[in-house]
């Protein structure tokens, strides 16, 4: 466990390291109690260093931290809607990757918001509110057309296959149905990455015209 | 046999600022002392997340050594902010007990 909690000291960020990380490591050597626990304590410190020096990095870095998480939810979002629908319906990975194209767009709205104190980049959360119905219709939809099979229709004369034309009715208004949800859940999955994808550059318009019209009103200093 | 660490005071801030007061101390040190008087574990992760904390708000200070273990040391400030702090926890305390023996 001391072995794994000495290697965990190299994912710290370079500037902590340089600061603390020789008396860290030598604190670790020391310690004999080390156990799980501690290896947990130390992932989520690193995390929480992670994250601060995100956000005091320069402008530069977290505009790089905030373009990164914009192009990785664009990827997932492509890749989310590209796979057919033999695709969507054999494997969770699709919906995984749909599902994670939004909070990667919107973290990157809020790096960059919490960067810049600009509140226009929080749009990106705005979209969420699309996603959330239109996944919950779609993973319904899959649900219940999962347990259908078609029905073989084989006397039309008896009472039975009158029966099972009926089932099979049904079974064909719940196909288009499918292919409906199907359609509408995708688009809507597709429009709420959109309008997460847009509003960075939307929020940045914003800052951009907000700058200029205070520019503009404020009296100059003589 | 020490109590579980939920049965006692955790502020890891707290525990570093009285645990310097003895003296400057290395990290292993705080963790060694904050265990042996007050019965917490503080992680290792925890634990220099609280010195970074306390170091930015001039609380404590590195000591010059050639050690690679770094001694800290308690600030002047540093040496107010715990006085103040216990000060505040002794008269919670004594109102504590007094409402107690009241019941």
């Amino acid at each position: 466990m001391k072995r794994l909690c000495l290697w965990l000291t190299r994912l710290y960020p370079r500037a902590w390291r340089a600061r603390y990380g020789v008396e860290y490591e030598e604190l670790l050597r020391q310690w004999e109690h080390a156990g799980p626990g501690d290896a947990t304590d130390m992932l989520l410190h690193c995390l929480a260093v992670w994250c601060r020096s995100v956000y005091a990095a320069p402008q530069r870095f977290a505009t790089m931290t905030a373009l990164a998480l914009l192009l990785t939810g664009l990827a997932c979002a492509v890749a989310a809607t590209q796979g057919s629908v033999a695709l969507w319906q054999s494997s969770g990975l699709f919906s995984l990757l749909a599902l994670a194209a939004l909070p990667a767009a919107c973290a990157a709205g809020v790096v960059t918001a919490r960067r810049t104190g600009a509140v226009h980049y929080g749009l990106t959360l705005v979209s969420l509110s699309l996603l959330v119905p239109a996944a919950a219709l779609w993973m319904v939809s899959l649900i219940q057309a999962a347990g259908a099979q078609p029905l073989p229709i084989q006397n039309m004369a008896t009472p039975a296959a009158v029966a099972a034309l009926d089932q099979e009715v049904l079974y064909r208004q719940m196909l288009q149905s499918r292919e409906f949800a199907l359609h509408w859940g995708r688009f809507s999955i597709w429009a709420a990455c959109l309008a997460a994808l847009l509003s960075w550059p939307l929020g940045w318009l914003c800052v951009q015209l907000d700058r200029r019209w205070r520019a503009f009103t404020s009296p100059a200093k003589t | 046999m020490l109590a579980p660490p939920a049965d006692r005071i955790s502020d890891p801030a707290l525990l570093v600022l009285t645990s310097l007061a003895e003296g400057p101390k290395h990290g292993y040190a705080i963790m060694a002392d904050i265990l042996a008087f007050a019965g917490v574990k503080l992680g290792p992760g925890t634990l220099y997340g609280t010195i970074q904390r306390l170091e930015e708000r001039k609380l404590l200070q590195p000591v010059q050594s050639d050690d690679r273990r770094q001694p800290y040391e308690l600030t002047p400030d540093g040496q107010r902010h715990i006085r103040e702090q216990l000060r505040m926890l002794q008269s919670v305390t004594q109102l504590g007990f007094q409402r107690l023996e009241a019941l």
